[in-house]
C-alpha cells in the first residue's frame, strides 16, 4: 500500500501464525490482510511461516490416492478452458477504490460514499456483508477532531486503520496499525486534529459504553454481524 | 533451456515422509541442504508453467497428490475420504492452472503448492459448513509480494535452508504441537483444549520452536 512509514503496531505472533496454517476464525482474517497490505516486516514473517508450514506438509506420512485420480485430473485439465487464473495482483484499483486496501474492495463494490453510515457524535460507522454470522465487520470514520464515546468490550475488537490517524491514552495509531482490545481495555479514541480517520473494526461482542449514556444504552447494545 | 522431464535430476521420494509422526527417525536429523534453483519439485514446476509438460506434471502428482491427502485427512472436521480427494483433484487443478503464476524468486514449489492446499481447504470447509463469506480466499490469504523485496532473495533463500534445518533439530514435543496447529488447522486455543494443556503452555512451546525456527524477527 502507499503507506508512508511503517507501521508500529502489529499482530502478535500467534495470529500471524494461525493466518499463515488458514486457521483464523472467520472474518479475523480480513483486518489481518489489511494489515499485511501495509506491513512489509509482517508479509516477511508470513512468508516464512509459511515457510514452516510447507516443511511440516512435506514431512506428512502420504496417503495413497484413488487408483484414477491422476486420469480424472488430466480429463478436468482437458476440459477447461482458462477459466481459473490466479487473480491479477498488482491491478490498477477502479477509482471508486483509490486507497481501499485490496482485501476489502469485494465488500466494498460501490465505493465508500456508497455504504449506509450510520452516524453517532463525531463517528459514522457502516456495517459490512462479510458473512461471518459470530461477528460484526464495520467501517469506522471519524471527522478530524472527533472524540468517540469513552467504551470498553465485552469481547475482542480488532481495529485497523486505513486512512488517517486517532490516538487514546496508549499512543497514536496511523495508517496500517493493528489494534486488538481485550474485555479490560477502556479507551477513548480522537481523531487527528489535521484530518479524518477511517478504520476497520471487527468485533466480536458488543462495547460497552462508559457513564450514565452507557448505565441506560449498554442494555440494548448488540453486535449485528451481516 | 529445455527442461525436459527425463533430465530432471532424479529425487527419491521424500525420504523424510514418515518423520513427522515418528519425531526420533533418523531421517529427519540427517542434514539436507535445500536450494530452490535445484529442486526437483520446482523446476518440474516450472516445466509446467513454461512448456506444459505433462510428464512433468505427473511426476509432481505423485509426490503431491498422497501429502496433500494426508494434509486433507489430517484437517479437523474433514476425515472423509471424498472430501480429501477433492482437496486433491481441486489443488492439482491449480497446480495445472496457475503454474504461470509462479515465481521461483518468492518461494519453492513446495512452499507455493502449501499455501494453495491450504486456500482450498479454507474453501471447502466453507462450503461443507455452509459459510457464505463474501471475500473470495484468495484475496484473504494472498498479500502478494512487492517487487522491491525481490531484492532479499538471498537473503529469503538463506531463510529456507535455516527454517528447514531448525525444524529437524527441534525436540519432538515442540514439532508435534507445531503440527499440530499448522496442519490439523486449528488455533491455539482447540489445540490447548485437545492436548489437555493450558493455554499458556501451548503458547510457550509454540513461542520456544518458533524462537529456535529463527521466524522471530526484530520485535
Ligand atoms: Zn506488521
Amino acid at each position: 500500500m502507499n503507506a508512508m512509514t511503517a507501521p508500529c503496531f502489529h499482530p502478535d505472533q500467534f495470529m500471524l501464525s494461525d493466518y499463515a496454517a488458514g486457521s483464523l476464525q472467520g472474518a479475523v482474517a480480513l483486518p489481518l490482510a489489511v494489515h499485511l497490505e501495509y506491513c512489509q516486516q509482517c508479509r516477511r514473517e508470513t512468508q516464512q511461516l509459511e515457510e514452516v508450514a510447507a516443511c511440516l506438509f512435506e514431512n506428512l506420512d502420504p496417503v495413497p490416492v484413488g487408483e484414477d485420480t491422476l486420469e480424472q485430473v488430466l480429463r478436468r485439465i482437458d476440459s477447461i478452458v482458462a477459466d481459473d487464473v490466479a487473480p491479477a495482483q498488482g491491478a490498477v484499483p477502479a477509482p471508486l477504490h483509490a486507497g481501499i486496501p485490496r482485501a476489502l474492495r469485494s465488500l466494498v463494490p460501490a465505493g465508500l460514499d456508497a455504504l449506509d453510515w450510520k452516524r453517532i457524535g463525531s463517528l459514522r460507522s457502516s456495517r459490512l456483508r462479510f458473512g461471518d454470522s459470530e461477528r460484526e465487520v464495520a467501517l469506522q470514520h471519524i471527522s478530524a477532531g472527533g472524540k468517540v464515546l469513552g467504551h470498553g468490550h465485552r469481547g475482542v475488537e480488532i481495529t485497523v486503520v486505513i486512512n488517517g490517524s486517532f490516538s487514546d491514552q496508549d499512543g497514536c495509531y496511523r495508517s496500517g496499525d493493528f489494534l486488538m482490545r481485550g474485555p479490560d481495555d477502556v479507551h477513548r479514541p480522537v481523531a487527528a486534529q489535521d484530518g479524518d480517520c477511517l478504520c476497520l473494526a471487527v468485533l466480536d461482542a458488543p462495547i460497552r459504553l462508559e457513564g450514565w449514556v452507557g448505565r441506560f444504552l449498554n442494555p440494548f447494545m448488540k453486535i449485528r454481524p451481516l | 533451456m529445455s527442461a525436459k522431464a527425463s533430465v530432471l535430476p532424479f529425487v527419491p521420494r521424500s525420504g523424510l515422509q514418515s518423520a513427522a509422526r515418528h519425531p526420533s527417525s533418523p531421517a529427519m536429523n540427517q542434514a539436507v541442504t535445500f536450494d530452490r534453483d535445484t529442486d526437483p519439485w520446482t523446476i518440474r514446476l516450472q516445466a509446467v508453467a513454461l512448456e506444459r509438460d505433462r510428464k512433468a506434471y505427473a511426476e509432481l502428482f505423485r509426490h503431491f497428490a498422497p501429502l496433500l491427502k494426508s494434509f486433507a485427512l489430517s484437517t479437523s472436521g474433514m476425515s472423509s475420504n471424498a472430501l480429501a480427494e477433492e482437496l486433491v483433484q481441486e489443488v492439482m487443478l491449480k497446480i495445472w492452472n496457475r503454474a504461470s503464476t509462479f515465481d521461483s524468486a518468492k518461494a519453492s514449489a513446495t512452499t507455493w503448492i502449501y499455501t494453495l492446499a491450504r486456500n482450498c481447504r479454507i474453501d471447502l470447509l466453507r462450503r461443507k459448513f455452509r459459510v457464505h463469506e463474501e471475500v473470495d480466499v484468495d484475496e484473504l490469504w494472498d498479500f502478494g509480494t512487492d517487487p522491491e523485496e525481490l531484492h532479499d532473495e538471498l537473503y529469503q533463500k538463506r531463510i529456507e535452508v535455516d527454517i528447514r534445518e531448525s525444524l529437524r533439530a527441534l525436540p519432538s514435543e515442540q514439532r508435534q504441537i507445531i503440527a499440530k496447529v499448522y496442519m490439523e488447522g486449528k488455533s491455539h486455543s482447540e489445540a490447548a483444549e485437545e492436548l489437555n494443556l493450558p493455554l499458556g503452555t501451548v503458547k510457550s512451546r509454540i513461542r520456544l520452536a518458533m524462537s529456535k525456527l529463527k521466524v522471530m524477527l526484530e520485535r
